[in-house]
């Protein structure tokens, strides 16, 4: 999906389009699962689970 | 940049590649949930600390090596799928690739989450749900590039790609410890 044109493109431009910040905004939101659960907040298994099978493709995506 | 035509265009065989990226990946999750299965006689306790080693030794592989060595198939998608039309082939391409093990798997953290649902003895309905999602997630990257991409978007990616495949094993990996915790009560 590449091409070969040179138009520069800011960094900023080029992160909001990768799949990586995705990545890490679901790590932050099972991160704030986590402490929400520790507080006391039941959270059930398939919760985690989906997150965990999103991140597992999306890490994937380099092979696009 | 994508004209409006175009990105319509583009829009639309995403929407055949997401449907056959969420059959694939169901079809997978439905296939190993059936497998579980045989398993389901063990206690859960132990397939827990099966699935918890195998789930370790496969992060450290995935951040020692280089290039993630694990079995997979070594080839691309033939483009033979789209001789039919461009949507029928956006949505066999979409199932072969969400499926999960069609083509290049080049991290740890599909094997830990396929480990997860052959071992963590959930309903098959779950089994299927969770493989869906997992080829949703496939085809995300493909709707960024056609809402958000900007020439030289396979490059960028490319500069970092390994940390997304890493990254994603460990993320992967600490939600599905944590989910197995949650299931083992």
């Amino acid at each position: 999906m590449g091409d070969l044109s040179t138009t520069p493109v800011s960094p900023a431009r080029r992160w909001v389009a990768d799949p990586l910040p995705l990545l890490g905004l679901l790590a932050a939101a099972g991160g704030v699962l986590g402490v929400l659960h520790l507080g006391g907040v039941a959270v059930p298994w398939p919760v985690p689970a989906l997150l965990a099978v999103v991140a597992a493709g999306l890490a994937l995506s380099g092979s696009t | 940049m994508a004209s409006v035509r175009g990105r319509s265009i583009q829009l639309r065989l995403w929407l055949a590649f997401l449907a056959g990226c969420t059959v694939g990946g169901a079809f997978t999750g439905t296939a190993l949930g059936v497998f579980s299965g045989l398993l389901s006689p063990l206690p859960l306790p132990l397939r827990a600390g099966v699935l918890g080693a195998l789930a370790l030794f496969l992060v450290v592989l995935d951040l020692r090596q280089p290039v993630l060595r694990l079995p997979q198939r070594s080839q691309l998608i033939p483009q033979e799928v789209f001789a039919r039309g461009m949507a029928r082939g956006g949505f066999r391409f979409g199932v072969e690739y969400g499926c999960g093990f069609r083509t290049l798997v080049p991290s740890a953290a599909s094997y830990v989450a396929a480990l997860f649902v052959l071992l963590a003895g959930m309903p098959l309905g779950w089994a299927a749900c969770l493989g869906a999602a997992f080829g949703v997630a496939r085809s995300v990257a493909v709707l960024q590039y056609i809402l958000l991409g900007r020439p030289g978007w396979q490059q960028f990616l490319s500069s970092h790609t390994r940390w997304l495949e890493r990254g994603g094993t460990v993320v992967a990996t600490a939600l599905l410890a944590w989910s197995t915790l949650l299931l083992l009560g």
